[in-house]
């Protein structure tokens, strides 16, 4: 996917019309367990603001599952598997956010791919059509030894 | 003098792209190309939660925003510690580079390509730093999510990376090639430091552009 469009006048990158930024693996999950560790709320409202961006980017790109999961691994964020998206699970496999988390923190108690999750949520009600709640239910970063991707349940 | 426009086209032209993992790895790191939007929002929503939740505590007030700034001294700590230590750096701008300071121009030039705004040095010493950003993503995050204008400054990962910039060069001695580990980190930002920052002027507030302000303790 070669839509980023780098404007070094106005030292922005563009996405379609949203501006993206470059940021390292240490202050994306930085970032993440800071805000989530000091509130709880945080998690959610990672999720929802990945959904709502992610949701203008999706339409904008006019994305089926194919462009989805371009855009997904073009943002830097692992392997996207839709192929079993109508049965209500979708997979990541390298998920960025998983594995840097465990890297960086050692092993979670929960799922930490917030982001990703806010994603797939924009990306299952463009294609199915129809809301969706997703759900974490397998995660690199809780047992990187027996989990080898990260699931998503789509309800 | 560095010619900062010649290393900034250079790394423009740099490949960035996911690799077939569907990771960018890059400068020793593992890039991500998401919305400006997400990070300046949910850092937003943090800092008003928390101011939100006790009243007008200062020290409150406080904790969330520099949280935030050690967010910005992880990223540059990491990402501008690993380009500084890369063979693109090697081959581009140590030909170019005169002096100490010479190090935080051509960083200050590669930054101009992450797409954050853009960076351009008003003063520079070795105990101080002034940096004046455009288009900064986190002030023009505020004012299209806010649609008002912020009371205090709002860009908190550019006071942070700033504060990175000048403690990677001066302290640090990223000429060394010095490992960016725990004890590096914590020496830099913590037992030893040297530099501290705030921003002065911010467009989220009204001003023309953003300003900041790193100046060694």
């Amino acid at each position: 996917m070669s839509h980023f469009v780098l404007d070094l006048n106005k030292g922005t990158i563009k996405l379609g019309t949203q501006r993206v930024v470059l940021h390292c693996n240490h202050y994306n999950i930085f970032l993440q367990k800071v805000l989530t560790d000091s509130m709880d709320k945080m998690k959610d409202i990672q999720i929802q603001v990945s959904y709502e961006l992610n949701k203008k980017m999706l339409e904008e790109l006019s994305a089926d599952k194919k462009i989805a999961c371009e855009l997904f691994s073009a943002i830097g964020l692992g392997v996207l598997d839709l192929d079993s998206l109508e049965n209500g699970k979708v997979i990541v496999s390298n998920s960025h956010y998983g594995f840097v988390c465990y890297y960086k923190f050692g092993v979670q108690n929960e799922p930490v791919c917030f982001f990703p999750a806010g994603f797939i949520a924009a990306a299952a009600e463009l294609i199915l059509g129809r809301k969706v709640n997703v759900t974490e239910t397998q995660c690199i970063a809780t047992n990187v030894e027996e989990n080898d991707k990260c699931v998503f349940e789509v309800k | 003098m560095m010619d900062v426009d010649y290393v900034t086209q250079e790394f423009a032209k740099a490949v960035i792209e996911n690799d077939e993992t569907g990771l960018i790895p890059a400068f020793d790191v593992y890039l991500t190309k998401i919305y400006g939007d997400y990070y300046a929002r949910i850092s937003y929503e943090f800092e008003r939660l928390l101011n939100g939740e006790v009243d007008d505590d200062p020290e409150v007030e406080n904790i969330a925003k520099q949280l935030l700034i050690e967010a910005g001294h992880v990223c540059g700590f990491n990402t501008f510690g690993g380009i500084m230590k890369s063979e693109e750096w090697d081959a581009v701008v140590l030909p170019k580079i005169e002096s100490q300071e010479d190090w935080v121009r051509g960083m200050v030039a590669v930054i101009n390509v992450l797409g954050w705004g853009v960076y351009q040095i008003e003063e520079l010493t070795p105990e101080n730093l002034i940096l004046t950003i455009e288009n900064s993503y986190e002030a023009d995050t505020f004012l299209r999510t806010y649609m008002d204008m912020a009371s205090n400054p709002k860009c908190y990962a550019a006071v942070g990376i700033s504060i990175a910039l000048m403690s990677l060069v001066y302290h640090a001695d990223i000429s060394q090639k010095p490992a960016l580990d725990e004890i590096l980190y914590n020496k830099l930002f913590k037992d030893h430091r040297m530099f501290d920052g705030q921003e002065i002027e911010c467009t989220a507030m009204g001003h023309e552009k953003c300003k900041i302000r790193v100046f060694r303790l």
